[in-house]
């Protein structure tokens, strides 16, 4: 038999498997060895490319992806996680946004105050989402979600026109003479928070929190016999989504400084539910895969045509209609991952992968020298 | 949703984002008054079409027996399933005739302004609250919750603002699912979809 034993000893498997277990021989291996830490570690090393070897449009698709992706991981803790469908991402975006926006005029408006109200604001939406929610599943749910986007984004106008009809414009953040606005402390900002959000949920999704939302999603009347308190775990959900997407919409607010609200339509929500929907739904790195996918797609169409600039006819036509391309693709992608393929594009990834170890093995095999086989009684 | 996106780009494509003007095949005078009400040909032709497809779509539903068996799957897939429909071919001519009926709704709200390929979609999306309000189960109910929406809307419209007439309708679908989640005419047991 060729197959290797079981990597390290029984006590690492099931360290690694239990989370953090306590003092085994193989506990500093599972540590180092687990799907968070070396997610820290790469997302470390690409934030740091990224700063210091980014130009300034680099850095400014680097602070869209990880505002989207703040959204999208927050999306999917409601939809994914918990099952509880929610089609407003935008709209909370919105009061992120605005709020920021009318906070960023006052003296007291120094940088964090107006994210961290956002904050506290996002958690109060999704308050006042979660309890009607509660009620409601599926489609119903859904449909509550959206009527609450359109009628958050009417009010929007309705304050944009009374106050300030070209709408908002954000007083850039500083400390001193640093410019928070600027491409590179923003791009920080929006990472930071990006990580911090990712490893607080990489641990309520792990433990007891996140159990609880998944029984939810699989089965209700199950959860609620195994005790699981429907409400206030469906509550908690709403609740930390908003707040978080909330959040993103402030730091959104200081990237493109101009708030209004045509911004945070019923387009954006669709988007950022397609980004999660695109990239996996039920995984942390899927949404933020989606984010990067659908902000940089329009920079793959470019090149595209770039490829094409030998016929101008084809070339001319991409560029022109790059907007419809790009949506058309993303529709393309939905339908085709809906009908094959659940998981998204990070379920496509691990099935190619596992196709490559498959293939990898195959290959070993094949290549390995024939033993002969001696007639025991012959030798 | 994909396939919606997928469809917009499409005709985006295909035709180009600039509004289309179409001939106008109905005239917009009024020309025949009721009392206090005033009818144009476009009107006319809009309620004509309305009650037809109404008619054949509940005359298709109850006295067919394609409509039955779409009926049963509704109800109850898996029995469906048993007393041999063939579930795959009952869905997809369900949402075959979906799409036939929203296509001549769009063509029918043509007829009445200009189209503008990019933002048509979120006048699909108002079917919603009509069909909450009429209740799910119910298409006569989804009759009444459509004229009753769109005479809402039309009132906020001439006595509020133009602007406010697409959140009254979300306002009334939010109203409805927290009241009477079945709707006017639906069944209980669709509440708790």
């Amino acid at each position: 038999m060729t197959v290797p034993a079981a990597q390290g000893s029984p006590a690492t498997e099931n360290a690694t498997v239990a989370g953090r277990g306590s003092g085994d021989v193989g506990d500093d291996q599972a540590f180092w060895r687990s799907k968070t830490t070396i997610g820290a570690a790469v997302y470390l090393v690409a934030v740091v490319a990224v700063l210091f070897g980014g130009s300034q449009f680099t850095l400014y698709e680097g602070t869209l992806i990880a505002t989207y992706g703040i959204v999208t991981v927050a999306q999917d803790w409601i939809f994914g996680r918990a099952g509880l469908v929610s089609l407003g991402p935008a709209a909370i975006m919105a009061v992120g946004a605005f709020t920021t926006a009318r906070l960023s005029t006052e003296g007291w408006g120094v940088f964090p105050v107006p994210l961290l109200i956002s904050f506290v604001f996002g958690g109060v939406i999704g308050l006042l989402i979660g309890i009607p929610g509660l009620r409601f599943r599926g489609l119903y749910l859904m449909l509550t979600t959206l009527a609450l986007q359109f009628i958050i984004s009417f009010a929007a106008e309705q304050y944009q026109g009374v106050n300030r009809e070209a709408g908002f414009t954000v007083t850039p953040p500083s400390w001193g003479s640093l410019q928070l606005a600027n491409p590179q402390p923003l791009f920080l900002i929006s990472v930071i928070l990006l990580g911090l959000v990712l490893l607080g949920l990489s641990g309520i999704h792990g433990g007891a929190p996140g159990r609880a939302w998944n029984a939810i999603r699989q089965n209700e009347t199950a959860a609620s016999v195994l005790g699981i308190n429907l409400v206030r775990w469906k509550l908690a959900a709403f609740i930390g989504s908003s707040a978080v997407i909330a959040a993103a919409g402030s730091v959104y607010a200081y990237q493109i400084g101009q708030v209004q609200y045509t911004t945070f339509s019923l387009d954006l929500s669709l988007t950022l539910v397609v980004m999660v929907f695109i990239g996996g739904v039920g995984t942390l790195i899927g949404p933020i895969i989606g984010a990067v996918g659908v902000v940089l797609l329009p920079q793959g169409i470019q090149e595209i045509s770039n490829l094409f600039s030998g016929m101008p006819s084809v070339s001319g036509w991409l560029q022109l209609n790059e907007g419809i391309v790009a949506d058309g693709i993303y529709g393309l992608l939905l339908l085709l991952l809906l009908i094959f393929e659940r998981g998204g594009l990070v379920a496509v990834g691990q099935r190619l992968g596992r196709g490559a170890v498959a293939a990898g093995r195959l290959a070993v095999r094949a290549s390995a020298p024939r033993i002969r086989r001696t007639n025991a009684r012959n030798p | 949703m994909g396939l919606g996106i997928l469809v917009e780009a499409g005709v985006l494509l295909i035709w180009g984002p600039a509004i289309i003007v179409i001939p106008q095949l109905f005239s917009y005078q009024v020309h025949h008054v009721v009392g206090q009400l005033g009818f144009s040909n476009i009107d006319l032709f809009a309620m004509a079409v309305t009650v037809a497809v109404f008619a054949v779509v509940l005359f298709g539903l109850h006295r067919t027996p394609v409509g039955l068996r779409m009926r049963a799957v509704a109800n109850n897939p898996r029995l469906a399933v048993f007393t041999g429909v063939n579930v795959l071919v009952t869905s997809t001519l369900a949402w075959a005739i979906a799409g036939l009926t929203a296509a001549l709704a769009g063509i029918v709200y043509l007829v009445g302004t200009q189209p503008d390929p990019g933002s048509i979609y979120a006048l699909g999306l108002a079917a919603f609250p009509a069909i909450l309000l009429g209740g799910f189960d119910s298409i006569a109910g989804t009759l009444v919750g459509g004229i009753i929406i769109g005479l809402v809307q039309a009132t906020v419209a001439v006595y509020v603002g133009g602007a406010w007439q697409d959140v009254v309708a979300y306002g009334v679908l939010l109203a409805v699912l927290l009241l009477r989640p079945q709707g006017m005419f639906g069944s209980p047991q669709v509440a708790r979809l």
